[in-house]
């Protein structure tokens, strides 16, 4: 299983590195074009330097003059260092604004994603989306600031550096040239062996703190079972394993570092060698052989910024794999109809299915109708299929088989925020966003003024508990804001209802925090109110809401077992009068 | 900035014994730069007096000027290749160290103070500290001391040879590791003091769109939520492109100030042997080596700039290491118990200050031996008492275990008492002897197959294929729902415990299995205390000599 999974994940990886140099280039081309330029410009600025530095110091080496016949020389170099500064300084900064417009760009496409799939996701990861949408994409950062912007001066430097040396002194020449072709084959091992050693040590080194983040996670178990000692020992072992083995391949992945410094090294040894012999020979000027050894190490230095840089590229990839694996998956596509909807809207579900990934069914041709005027409770143990069922209903997920009529029109071909635009729908848990409890419940309205917010939430009996809070229809909700109880929150996305007045379809979760008599009394009353007139569907786990539904759909096993009207189901529903029994609400 | 340091210290007293690899690592650093540094000195000096050689005598021994260039190569390159071996050797022991080290600190902590106030795993942020802490080793310890011990070496090498050029590229030394970037890291304070609260402000912006999903959706909003984001991300790209910009600076003033060494080491050197008090042939080795010299500070630009973000990993972790435990262990041994019964007395828990209370006055008497089944809807506290017994939370009230406070045994000695077959448990990816074993590592195959009957899960380890050495998958996501659920049943059954506390052992079985299981559950307990959590009527009528009710974390009357 471990080959297949890594075999499947380095194809990915294979993938990602042309996908985040095309939005690279997409996003920010001539920023990163510029940081190249002034990058490789400021970079050649050395050959002058080299040249200034070799032609000041050589008479005064070969006794042929003193500090005034130099300064001629030397002070050019002060402009020249200061221009190099500023380019490169430039350079970096244009280098910066790409990799900005390339996070911009991934981040934007990131989030339209997962505003898209969000809905029909289970909660509990969203700590790993965020994680991916913000540290993910700054993850991306280096691989345009660190790696794309030197290559400018990986393609640029060494030839000029050839050009200059090769007329001049075409030995060093040669030993540069000679060596040079290991600019290449480097880049070929880099690209293939060593990429694979290396993504396998960074993979390594993922697993290892990730097993200390397993090991916490099952802390609990581990106790209850008085085994956290052995735990630790299991880690320990699991540490040393990792280390061996990921140190047996770095042993070898780092031969490959060992091949280009020895040559970036003994090239130059070997320049300065040859070029002492023909000095003592008077075979060459000593200002060449000089400006020669000067330049020598900066043919040299793109390479060895490389390698540098490997470690960045890794990073950013192994973010770019993650946020590929979140853009690939599969997206509900939307439907573009805006139908004008009549007064009074029927829903038809038919013969509807949904599977899991693995198969298994969710919702197993489920058909029935929805009524205008008409309450439909909803009801079946945890784990029927009542919120896929519900996600269908929405849109949020589209039916694998058969379909949903809305109106007669098919749910799959609507433009999803026209057909939002009929619903109101009143979740499980509603969320509280940050901000406060007037823009919470005006968050389909943000032009509503108080007086209409008011009015909505006095529907759904909230006017006084808000009324009551530190700062009233001020008081900041959600992270960072009041906690209020499930009632209350219940009591808001009802209010969020009321004042979406034009909503022909109501659907409600209902909760399953227990409420006060009271408030119970204050919601049933609301849901009332609002579902006169609409057609409704409630997920039931109160038996006061099945006592005044119109119609009962028991579901089980993704399957609609038993329904009709609440009184007909007693007699003749066996599994919903056990249902009720096993509640304890029936005797 | 002295904290720091402080906090440095004890990160790398933690290396503990691997300090000596950390030691070795440092060293093949420092060999391969001063390498670096001869061989460019050498070099230098080597072509000047060939050159002089060439036009005066035409005698030169340059057999050991180029034996040392030969040497100072090799030396480099071997220098290198250990570096990169030893330093990452040296890192994966220390971190190795450092998790166990963790670990160790950790387990003591209550389950609720693993979470932050918001309910989230802090874990997973630990992780990512842990990953950031791998930096402190492999790029802030052992470089600074590098960076000291070469640069000092190389000044000390200098000042022998032309003491004006030692003054200078000290200086430059000073200002490209040290000052530049500490003066662009103060002035990046602001961008980056803004990056950290606009990642938090994006981070509640985020949650929001993918928790309020259906409500934004519902609300036709998500839109405008998209359009917010778009605008604190905005913000934060463009402060995080400000504070690395400062960074950036602080990397090209590095360059030159290598090249203003260069520059400044030649006039010097040029000074001087005008002057006649440098020898002609020491110019050009001077001046290569003063270039040469940057290496020893090169990694300290990155090193000043992640100092912040490293420190501030240190610090939540060492708080998180050094949180004092909820739950603390007794430092007297455990009481024997009179028997085997339980006393609730006026029990409350709540898992946080604000929440509300999951038990709130529980009164419940079980006597040793005895069954008793407690009922009632979900939330209403059920799970709390097995939490309770195993010591993993603190509460209010007294719970008597065979006559004696809870509180007087130690947690470890609990857990042997007790077993907990609770609805949180993890199975663990790896075969079920393997998870059967981890309970009880000394049961034998008969105590195994024991345990696996009671839990009825002998017929179906009968017809894996690798029986009882069969993996179980992630979490146990290669057995059935079901089977998984009695997996954990047989694991909290082979231990044998004297107390036992099966919460909702039926859940995801057909009706007519969870008969037999309660029937084959009720013979396996026989005799000793067994509190059955559940809340389907009919199993606990099937199981208990006894039902209590429990409602919003009080018994009510049975009924």
């Amino acid at each position: 299983m471990g080959k297949g999974s890594e075999a499947a994940s380095s194809a990915q990886a294979a993938r990602v590195e042309p996908w985040l140099r095309g939005e690279a280039k997409a996003a920010g081309g001539p920023l990163l074009r510029r940081a190249m330029a002034l990058g490789a410009l400021s970079a050649a600025l050395v050959v002058p330097q080299a040249w200034l530095i070799a032609a000041a110091i050589a008479p005064v080496v070969m006794g042929q003059g003193g500090v005034e016949a130099a300064w001629p020389w030397l002070l050019p170099v002060l402009p020249l260092l200061l221009l190099r500064f500023a380019l490169t300084h430039g350079a970096d900064r244009a280098a910066l604004a790409a990799a900005a417009r390339l996070k911009a760009r991934v981040r934007t496409q990131l989030l339209r994603h997962v505003e898209a799939v969000a809905p029909a996701r289970r909660a509990s990861a969203s700590g790993d989306l965020a994680t991916i949408v913000i540290e993910g994409v700054d993850g991306l950062e280096p691989y345009v600031s660190r790696f794309l912007s030197h290559m400018g001066i990986l393609a640029t430097l060494p030839l000029v550096i050839l050009a200059v040396v090769l007329p001049r002194d075409w030995i060093s020449g040669l030993v540069l040239l000679a060596t040079a072709p290991v600019i290449p084959l480097f880049m070929i091992i880099l690209g293939q062996k060593a990429e694979g050693m290396n993504r396998r040590q960074w993979q390594s080194l993922t697993r290892l703190s990730g097993r200390l983040l397993d090991a916490l996670q099952r802390l609990v178990t581990l106790k209850a079972l008085n085994a956290e000692v052995r735990e630790t020992e299991i880690l320990a072992a699991a540490s040393e394993d990792y280390r061996r083995s990921t140190m047996q391949v770095l042993r070898v992945a780092f031969l490959s570092a060992l091949a280009l410094e020895f040559f970036a090294t003994v090239g130059i040894a070997v320049v300065a060698v040859l070029i002492g012999f023909r000095l003592l020979d008077g075979m060459l000027a000593f200002e060449t052989g000089f400006f020669v050894l000067l330049l020598a190490p900066e043919f040299y230095a793109p390479l060895r910024q490389l390698g540098v840089d490997y470690h960045a590229r890794m990073e950013a990839l192994a973010a770019g794999e993650r946020i590929l694996g979140l853009l690939r998956e599969k997206a509900p596509a939307p439907g573009a109809a805006r139908p004008a909807f009549g007064p009074r809207i029927v829903v038809r579900c038919e013969a509807v299915g949904y599977a899991w990934e693995d198969g298994r069914p969710a919702v197993d041709g489920v058909s029935f109708d929805l009524k205008p005027g008409e309450i439909t409770a909803l009801v079946g143990a945890s784990g029927a299929g009542k919120s896929t069922l519900l996600s269908l209903l929405l849109g949020f997920l589209t039916p694998q088989s058969g379909r949903i009529l809305v109106d007669g029109h098919d749910l799959r071909a609507l433009d999803p925020a026209h057909f939002m635009g009929a619903v109101a729908y009143v979740p499980q848990r509603p969320h509280m966003f940050a901000g406060s409890v007037l823009d919470n419940i005006r968050l389909g309205d943000p032009t509503a003024d108080l007086e209409m917010v008011r009015a909505a939430a006095r529907h759904a009996s909230a006017d006084a508990f808000i009324a009551a809070l530190p700062k009233g229809y001020d008081t900041p909700l959600g992270e960072h804001g009041q906690t209020l109880s499930g009632g209350q929150v219940q009591r808001i996305a009802l209010a969020r209802s009321f004042l979406k007045q034009d909503a022909r379809l109501l659907i409600m979760d209902e909760g399953t925090a227990g409420l006060d008599r009271a408030t119970e009394a204050a919601v049933s009353a609301a849901v009332r109110d609002l579902a006169r007139e609409r057609t409704t569907l409630v997920v039931a786990h109160r038996l006061a809401t099945v006592e005044r539904a119109d119609r009962i759909l028991f579901m089980d096993h993704g399957r609609i077992v038993e329904a009709g009207a609440r009184a007909q189901l007693m007699a003749d529903g066996a599994r919903f009068s056990a249902l009720l029994r096993d509640a304890g609400l029936a005797p | 900035m002295k904290g720091d340091f402080a906090l440095l210290g004890r990160l790398l007293g933690l290396a503990g014994a691997q300090r000596g690899w950390m030691l070795l690592a440092g060293l093949a650093a420092c060999v391969t730069i001063l390498a670096s540094f001869g061989l460019m000195a050498v070099a230098g000096w080597f072509i000047a007096s060939m050159a002089i050689a060439g036009v005066t005598t035409g005698m030169m021994n340059y057999f050991l000027p180029a034996a040392g260039i030969r040497f100072f190569a090799i030396l480099r390159t071997g220098g290198r290749y250990l570096d990169r071996i030893l330093s990452h050797e040296a890192v994966f022991r220390v971190v190795a160290h450092l998790r166990l080290w963790l670990f160790r600190r950790l387990i003591p902590l209550s389950p609720g103070q693993l979470q932050d106030r918001r309910g989230a795993d802090l874990a997973s942020s630990l992780q990512a500290d842990i990953d950031t802490l791998q930096h402190a080793f492999l790029r802030l310890g052992t470089p600074l001391a590098v960076s000291l011990v070469c640069a000092v070496a190389i000044i000390a090498v200098l000042s022998l040879l032309h003491p004006p050029a030692a003054v200078v590229v000290a200086g430059l030394l000073l200002c490209a590791g040290g000052l530049v970037p500490a003066l662009t890291r103060r002035a990046a304070a602001r961008p980056s003091a803004e990056t950290v609260h606009l990642r938090a402000e994006l981070r509640v912006a985020l949650v929001d769109l993918v928790q309020g999903a259906p409500d934004l959706r519902a609300a036709g909003a998500g839109g405008r939520q998209l359009a917010a984001i778009d605008g604190i991300s905005g913000r934060l790209l463009e402060a995080q492109r400000r504070a690395a910009a400062y960074g950036a600076l602080a990397e090209a003033a590095f360059g030159l100030c290598a090249s203003l060494a260069l520059w400044g080491v030649a006039v010097l050197a040029i000074a001087g042997v005008t002057a006649g008090a440098l020898a002609p042939a020491m110019a050009p080795a001077l001046t290569l080596a003063a270039l040469a010299s940057f290496e020893a500070v090169a990694t300290l630009p990155a090193a000043v700039q992640r100092w912040g973000e490293v420190m501030a990993a240190a610090r939540r972790m060492f708080a998180l290491a050094d949180t004092p435990p909820d739950v603390t262990s007794p430092v007297a041994p455990s009481p024997v118990p009179d028997d085997f019964s339980l006393r609730f007395s006026a029990v409350r828990l709540r898992y946080g200050p604000a929440a509300p209370f999951a038990l709130d006055g529980l009164d419940l008497h079980i006597p040793s031996g005895r069954r008793i089944a407690i009922l009632g809807p979900s939330g209403a506290g059920k799970s709390s008492i097995g939490r309770l017994l195993l010591r993993f939370w603190e509460y209010d009230g007294d719970i008597r275990l065979g006559g004696h406070d809870l509180r007087l045994y130690r947690p470890e000695d609990l857990r042997a008492l007790v077993g907990v077959a609770a609805q949180e448990t993890h199975l663990f990816n790896s075969s079920i002897r393997a998870n059967l074993l981890m309970a009880a590592p000394e049961a034998d195959e008969a105590a195994m197959a024991r345990a696996l009957d009671a839990a009825l899960l002998s017929d179906v380890v009968a017809r894996l294929p690798d029986g009882l050495d069969t993996f179980v998958g992630e979490g146990g996501t290669r057995l059935s729902a079901g089977e998984a659920r009695r997996l954990v049943l047989a694991r909290a059954l082979v231990r044998e415990p004297r107390i036992l506390v099966l919460d909702e052992p039926t859940e995801n079985l057909d009706a007519t299995t969870a008969r037999r299981l309660l029937a084959s559950l009720a013979m396996a307990t026989h005799g000793r205390t067994t509190l059955l959590i559940t809340h389907d009527p009919a199993a606990a009528q099937a199981f208990a000599d006894e039902i209590v009710r429990l409602e919003a974390g009080v018994l009510v009357t049975p009924g």
